[in-house]
């Protein structure tokens, strides 16, 4: 393994009970980069990031991350080694202000003791510095997602797991969050794996691109070359031979 | 970091203090009684307000400070009851709570479950102060001899008349309050108060949750066996009807009224209701019962706050 | 014979146990109420099973006419109060407590506190190996085996135990599939109250009756149906009583109450741990 692999799958699979929504992934993610999922609806994208999260089992196979296999650590624990998820419905505290749901991350994290600077940083970050004292269940949807996103910032995650953060937004939206990424991964040492569907937004990102059909690798490589295979879209629009 | 939100707890406990001054006799003696049951209501606001865990066993702590700082001071005559006893009591309902809520959340287990634990939880102790008959006397009741809080043989209070104990009961009172309060307003409040709204994302944070709420009600089960302590060393007498399942539910529907979000409401609907429980039973008791059950069901409907919230608006 | 004797007990109470939980399985299971009123049922169904006794009606008829009391009761309840609380689970807890608190008050009022008792229909017991039966005993564990046979045949095998089968497993689709979830879910309320009600019944002769009778199986009915697994009616409640009656059953018999006690409220917390699904459930969700 390279220095900079980050995090490392071999042979990675998962069925539920017959059903197999991964099958015999092998997939590397270097440190920095951003990684598009792609692939149609029941293709085995969310399956893929609950196991890197821990919040299932792998029915075979390994997930190696910095260099140390993680198969046997629960949620609490990846979360702690800097392993962070976006749900894809938004999980945040909506009894709270944003700058409470924030502070619980912070809390969290070593950077306790900087609580202030790192909250302000976090708010410059989301675009919710004038919304601090708003309560999150009055947010926009989009600004939800972005809390969530800051919230995985406040624990100092290291590897984010971010699913469908577009969804529900508008392009002025998506275009400040595909900034905020592109952000996150260049100047504040992150790295990201991010499903999606939003054709412009994965564009604009311009990264490695992942496309998973039935639980199966489908095809890899830089979003130039995927957006210019027939077969992807092909099995998009159900023509695959 | 303390907040002082409001002031409010000033007031109430300037109240109490001023009692004695302006009414002597009964009213000194039974008072602590009450206070001590406002203690109580607080343990369990401290972890249903905060961390969402509702607990049928509050009076089990109760029971368990109350029956051992009584067996204490009847066994063991020689040794400083206030200080090493009370040292005693808090780390017994404080281990038995971690012992219980550790095994339980560990595992995951639902919170609904929980209640039912500590609904079982009453029950044994219930039966186990029911059936010692031997040590605790059985449904007879123990009898606690009236002890002074010393130093050595150095007397630091005398404790024989009703005048010194209400204040020594009021002041404890007081120190708990203000010790849940900050606990409440720091990272463990805040905590348990994540876990309350979004479990599951405490969890995604790398919170360890279930360590939380096993030392939240560890905190709970401490206060309350406290509060049992006080209330046996007061009333020099304990019974079991103290331990079980129908005084562990009045406490859910003193701090229902008074305010689960609220530890000065818990505190002083504990108060309030015990004090009118006790008055309107001797004179209706089917019918104040019935009207209880009546109000809490209200409360739960369509006062969730309880009078603390309608306070506050 | 010693042996015999204690299986022939543990059998007896592992089926009574069965049968006052059934009540509050059917209904935690289907409609995720906890229903800490249950043992209220099962008191109001014994008071008035008294009543109707009072009055000179059959036996047999007496436990149906508490039957369908206590499910009138339920129903109002779930009509008036319950049905607007299934989404918060804490609170039906709490609701249905208060539902106890009030109707225990209210049989005090209405019966009196005093113990009240009812004689068995049937008196007299039989001899199996030398060991002495009560027949009454014997005759309420057959219907309790005779209940959760005919209960199983129309869960598994009748389109009604099909479609309750889909409610259990998502309401969503149920509800999609023509369901009528109110009614549905009142139905389901009315008919563990109705259960309770004829449990109380016919387990009165058995012991004094006094207002908080039916509690005696509130902690215990719900452990049975934790441990057994919500959701799986009928092996679980079977499973369950049988683990919680028996353990009881056995220390009650080498020890002392608070002992067999305390080991029913260890062993519901051991088998908690280990499944939190409960016994017949698998441990991942």
């Amino acid at each position: 393994m390279e220095d900079n692999t980050l995090l490392e799958v071999f042979n990675l699979t998962k069925s539920f009970e017959g059903f197999v929504a991964n099958e015999d992934l092998n997939l590397k993610f270097k440190k920095n980069e951003i990684n598009c999922i792609i692939g149609p609806n029941g293709a085995g994208k969310t399956t893929f990031i609950s196991l890197i999260s821990g919040h299932i089992q792998p029915t075979k196979g390994t997930i190696v991350y910095k260099k140390k296999k993680i198969n046997n650590l629960d949620v609490v624990t990846r979360a702690k080694l800097g392993i962070a998820r976006k749900f894809q419905t938004p999980s945040v505290f909506s009894n709270l202000t944003v700058l409470e749901n924030l502070e619980l991350a912070i809390l969290n994290s070593d950077k306790q003791a900087n609580l202030k600077e790192v909250l302000d940083e976090i708010l410059n970050l989301i675009k919710l510095s004038q919304e601090k004292h708003t309560l999150s269940q009055n947010l926009s949807h989009g600004q939800r997602q972005w809390l969530e996103i800051g919230l995985l910032l406040g624990i100092d995650a290291e590897l984010l797991l971010i699913d469908e953060p577009t969804s529900g937004m508008t392009d002025f939206e998506t275009a400040a969050t595909s900034k905020l990424i592109k952000d996150l991964v260049k100047n504040y040492n992150k790295t990201v794996i991010i499903i999606e569907h939003d054709i412009a937004f994965i564009k604009d990102l311009n990264s490695n691109i992942i496309v998973l059909h039935l639980g199966r690798l489908f095809a890899t490589g830089p979003y130039e070359e995927i957006s210019k295979n027939e077969n992807v879209k092909d099995i998009y629009l159900g023509n695959e031979k | 970091m303390f907040k002082y939100k409001k002031f409010n707890f000033i007031f109430i406990f300037a109240f109490l203090a001023l009692i004695p001054m302006i009414f002597k006799g009964y009213t000194v003696f039974i008072l602590p009684q009450y206070i001590l049951f406002g203690v109580l209501a607080m343990s369990l606001a401290f972890i249903w307000g905060n961390a969402g865990i509702l607990s049928f066993g509050q009076a089990s702590f109760f029971a368990i400070g109350g029956y051992t700082f009584g067996l204490l001071i009847k066994f063991f005559p020689g040794i400083n009851h206030f200080f090493l006893g009370s040292l005693i009591v808090i780390s017994l309902g404080f281990v038995v709570a971690v012992i219980i809520s550790y095994f339980l959340f560990s595992a995951g287990v639902k919170a609904t479950y929980f209640v039912l634990a500590t609904l079982a939880l009453s029950i044994l102790t219930e039966q186990l102060a029911v059936t010692k008959s031997t040590l605790t006397g059985g449904w007879n009741g123990l009898f606690v001899d009236r002890v002074n809080v010393k130093i050595g043989d150095f007397i630091l209070l005398e404790l024989s008349g009703d005048f010194n104990f209400f204040y020594l009961i009021l002041f404890i009172s007081f120190i708990t309050y203000l010790i849940l309060n900050y606990l409440e307003n720091n990272k463990i409040g805040k905590v348990l108060r994540g876990i309350r709204e979004n479990e599951n994302r405490m969890l995604a944070m790398g919170y360890k949750t279930s360590f939380y709420k096993t030392v939240a009600f560890g905190v709970s089960g401490s206060v309350a066996a406290l509060a049992g302590a006080l209330y046996a060393a007061h009333a020099n007498f304990i019974s079991p009807s103290i331990a079980g399942v129908l005084f562990s539910t009045e406490v859910v529907v003193w701090v229902a009224i008074g305010g689960r979000y609220s530890l000065l409401g818990a505190f002083t609907g504990g108060i309030i209701v015990s004090f009118l429980s006790n008055y309107l039973s001797t004179i209706t008791p089917q019918y104040w019962q019935l009207f209880l059950g009546i109000i809490f069901i209200i409360t739960i409907i369509f006062f969730k706050d309880g009078l603390a919230g309608i306070f506050k608006k | 014979m010693e042996f015999i004797g204690i299986s022939i007990d543990v059998f007896l109470i592992t089926s009574t146990l069965a049968l006052a939980a059934f009540g509050l399985a059917i209904v935690y299971g289907l409609v995720g109420v906890i229903n800490m009123g249950h043992g209220a049922m099962l008191t109001l169904g014994a008071y008035l099973t008294w009543y109707f006794i009072s009055l000179n009606i059959p036996f047999f008829l007496c436990i149906i006419f508490s039957g369908i009391g206590v499910a009138l009761v339920g129903i109002t309840l779930e009509h008036f109060i319950i049905r607007k609380f299934y989404h918060r689970p804490f609170d039906t807890l709490l609701l249905t407590w208060a539902f106890f608190l009030i109707t225990t008050e209210v049989i005090k009022i209405i019966f009196g506190t005093d113990f009240k008792n009812i004689e068995a229909p049937i008196s007299g017991a039989f001899e199996v190996f030398g060991i002495n039966i009560p027949a009454y005993r014997f005759l309420v564990c057959l219907f309790t085996i005779f209940l959760i046979t005919i209960s199983n045949i129309i869960f598994l095998k009748t389109n009604l135990g099909i479609k309750i089968r889909a409610l259990i497993q998502n309401k969503e689709v149920a509800g999609l599939m023509g369901l009528d979830i109110n009614l549905t879910y009142k139905a389901v309320f009315g008919f563990g109250s109705f259960m309770a009600g004829i449990a109380g019944g016919l387990i009165a002769p058995m012991l004094s009756i006094d207002p908080y009778i039916g509690n005696i199986y509130l902690v215990r009915s719900f452990f049975v149906v934790i441990v057994g697994g919500v959701g799986n009616l009928l092996s679980g409640t079977v499973v369950g009583s049988f683990l919680i009656g028996g353990t009881e059953t056995l220390f009650a018999i080498f020890s002392d109450q608070v002992v067999s006690q305390a080991s029913v409220f260890l062993l519901a917390i051991i088998l908690l741990r280990l499944r939190p699904n409960g016994i017949m459930n698998k441990k991942d969700v």
